[in-house]
């Protein structure tokens, strides 16, 4: 099923706009709000649907409502533009049954400020070669919203820590060092709410988790009409499938959080560890990602911005002659200040 | 006007001629310092060198009013009380910062010995003294008497311009260099690791507060241990005392 939106003024598609959170009409300014929006014929699917799920390998023929064109998809689409007029397109089916987004978050970076933020972020890459800074080779810049799961866990964990508190006093000619020995033992019971997870197989993970943190207070219950106008996918992983990477993710936050509570020691040694991370419930929700397409060089460089804050991650090229360069200033500079107090204290300039 | 210049211009005569009139006097104090440097009573340096090493010992003299004595006697051994002749030696000289240095040549027990007077002794300290003997020690040992001496006079006109603090291995250029060469990679290194973007979620970022506590915990001392070190020696030279006070090297067998 193709879901578009038809502006009830003059009949044109309309798209989401990140500025007002709506849906609006590019042509006659017409805009209409999302969060009670009646998606008319989508519901009736979903609800006649509800049962059956889109399987995933499906490859099902869509045609655009506009031109009657074959819609050019991969097995993972969900939203796109049709190719041929350009017209936002939503897979309705693609978005049903087990594939229904509990939660979105919107753009709040539309595609002009993207690229400005993408930009200043290249003009304040210290090490970045200086024609890169320029910016001025982006390929392509889409508008994404990439599929992850939230999990909500417990996490309960143990430990046992060796610490000591050390102290020193002058007995004469003698320094004499007291070390206090003690065992430390910490139990907690810990509650992470809406961990994310990557759910998309094309999206690299660590790409993906250093556009963290998103802000929850802008999500939202799910409606397709905040697709119109953007790229989005189907998750690849169910929760069950990228529940042991939360949860290594998760052990790692109960190891920090029982190290942070042992406090007052001069050394800490975490010597027996139990932790589990249990989960108690996954959302499936879209996240929005601008994905960056640069060429440089004779390769083309990804980089992708968090859609609602505007963090970017993305290896760029540096630039060796920078790197040298500045490592080489900042030590002659210190050199020099270190050469400076060594002359102001009575000592040679140089050897 | 022209009076008055007139006036400055003999005047400024005058004063030329009153200083003038002190320069023999200032040549021959320093000419009778150069004079008594070396008394190389055991007759193991040549005359050639022993100019050369004069020319050494002035040097210090002029720039830091210190007077270097190399003082050689084929009579002294380690088994005599050097350490107090060397003192008897430098109180027989008028001068009150001294660096000396003796050479005992006889065969019964060859010795050498530095020790620093007044200023001296401040800046060619105990470690400092027994540093240049361990710097002479090869020399000495192979009998390239001149050679080692020239070894005291270069290190100790090095001492002499740079206080003993500045021995601390963080005023050494060398040390500085590969720490601020450290200083130098490290944010370029941290830069360019960062640069694809920063995780900065932590343990805290997903954390429901209201719901997660600590459940259990104790925090129980065991036992204490005791480790005692001995405070590092101050090296600085003899202190007080009085005019006897120096600095010394302990000296050395050769």
């Amino acid at each position: 099923m193709v879901i578009q939106y038809k502006c009830p003024d003059c009949g044109a598609d309309m798209v989401f706009n990140s500025q007002t959170g709506k849906l609006y009409c590019d042509s006659c300014g017409h805009s209409e709000e999302i969060e009670n929006y009646n998606t008319g014929d989508f519901q009736e699917f979903e609800e006649h649907f509800h049962s059956s799920t889109f399987e995933g390998d499906e490859v099902n023929q869509y045609q655009c409502n506009n031109c009657g064109a074959i819609l050019l998809t991969d097995k993972d689409t969900t939203a796109t533009t049709c190719s041929f007029c350009g017209s936002p397109v939503i897979l309705g089916d693609r978005l049903s049954g087990a594939l229904a987004p509990s939660k979105v978050i919107p753009f709040s970076i539309s595609k002009s400020e993207a690229e400005a933020a993408f930009k200043k972020w290249c003009h304040h890459g210290l090490l970045m070669p200086k024609d890169f800074k320029q910016a001025d080779r982006i390929k392509s810049l889409a508008g994404m919203y990439v599929p992850f799961w939230l999990y909500d866990l417990q996490g309960q964990g143990e430990a046992i820590a060796h610490c000591t508190r050390i102290h020193t006093h002058d007995e004469g000619d003698t320094i004499v060092t007291k070390t206090n020995h003690f065992d430390v033992y910490r139990k907690v019971d810990l509650r992470y709410n809406n961990v994310p997870a990557d759910a998309s197989e094309k999206m690299p993970d660590d790409l993906m988790d250093k556009l963290e943190p998103f802000d929850y207070n802008n999500m939202k219950d799910f409606n397709t009409p905040y697709l119109a106008g953007f790229v989005s996918e189907k998750y690849n992983y169910t929760d069950r499938e990228m529940f042991p990477r939360v949860q290594q993710r998760v052990t790692r936050y109960i190891d920090d959080y029982i190290s942070e509570s042992i406090k007052g020691y001069s050394t800490k040694n975490i010597i027996n560890r139990d932790y589990h991370a249990k989960q108690i419930n996954a959302e499936y929700a879209l996240f929005p990602v601008w994905m960056v397409y640069y060429d440089y060089g004779h390769s083309e460089y990804t980089f992708a911005m968090n859609g609602q804050t505007g963090k970017i991650a993305g290896k760029p090229p540096l630039s060796a002659a920078k790197a040298v360069s500045g490592a080489a200033g900042i030590t002659l500079f210190l050199f020099i200040i270190c050469r400076i107090i060594t002359v102001l204290m009575g000592g040679p300039l140089l050897w | 006007m022209v009076t008055y210049s007139r006036h400055c211009k003999y005047r400024i005569k005058y004063i030329l001629v009153f200083f003038m009139a002190f320069i023999p006097f200032l040549s021959v104090y320093r000419t009778a310092g150069a004079e008594t440097i070396i008394q190389d009573d055991a007759g193991i340096i040549s005359e050639s060198e022993e100019k050369e090493l004069n020319n050494l010992c002035n040097k210090i003299f002029k720039e830091y009013n210190t007077s270097v004595y190399i003082w050689t006697d084929s009579d002294i051994s380690g088994s005599d009380d050097f350490g107090y002749m060397m003192e008897q030696f430098v109180a027989a000289k008028p001068d009150k910062n001294v660096i000396i240095l003796m050479i005992g040549m006889h065969p019964g027990g060859r010795i050498y010995e530095v020790q620093g007077y007044g200023t001296a002794q401040e800046m060619v300290n105990n470690k400092r003294c027994s540093k240049i003997l361990d710097d002479m020690y090869d020399d000495m040992a192979d009998g390239n008497y001149y050679s080692a001496i020239q070894t005291f006079c270069n290190k100790s006109y090095t001492y002499m311009g740079k206080p003993p603090k500045l021995d601390s291995i963080i005023f050494s250029p060398l040390f500085q260099l590969v720490i601020c060469l450290i200083a130098g990679i490290v944010p370029v290194a941290i830069i360019a690791y960062n640069s694809g973007g920063r995780t900065t979620t932590g343990s805290h970022t997903y954390l429901d507060r209201n719901n997660s506590r600590i459940i259990g915990s104790f925090d129980r001392y065991t036992h204490t241990t005791v480790k005692r070190t001995h405070k590092p020696q101050n090296n600085s030279s003899h202190g007080g005392g009085g005019g006897g006070s120096h600095s010394s090297g302990g000296g050395r067998s050769f």
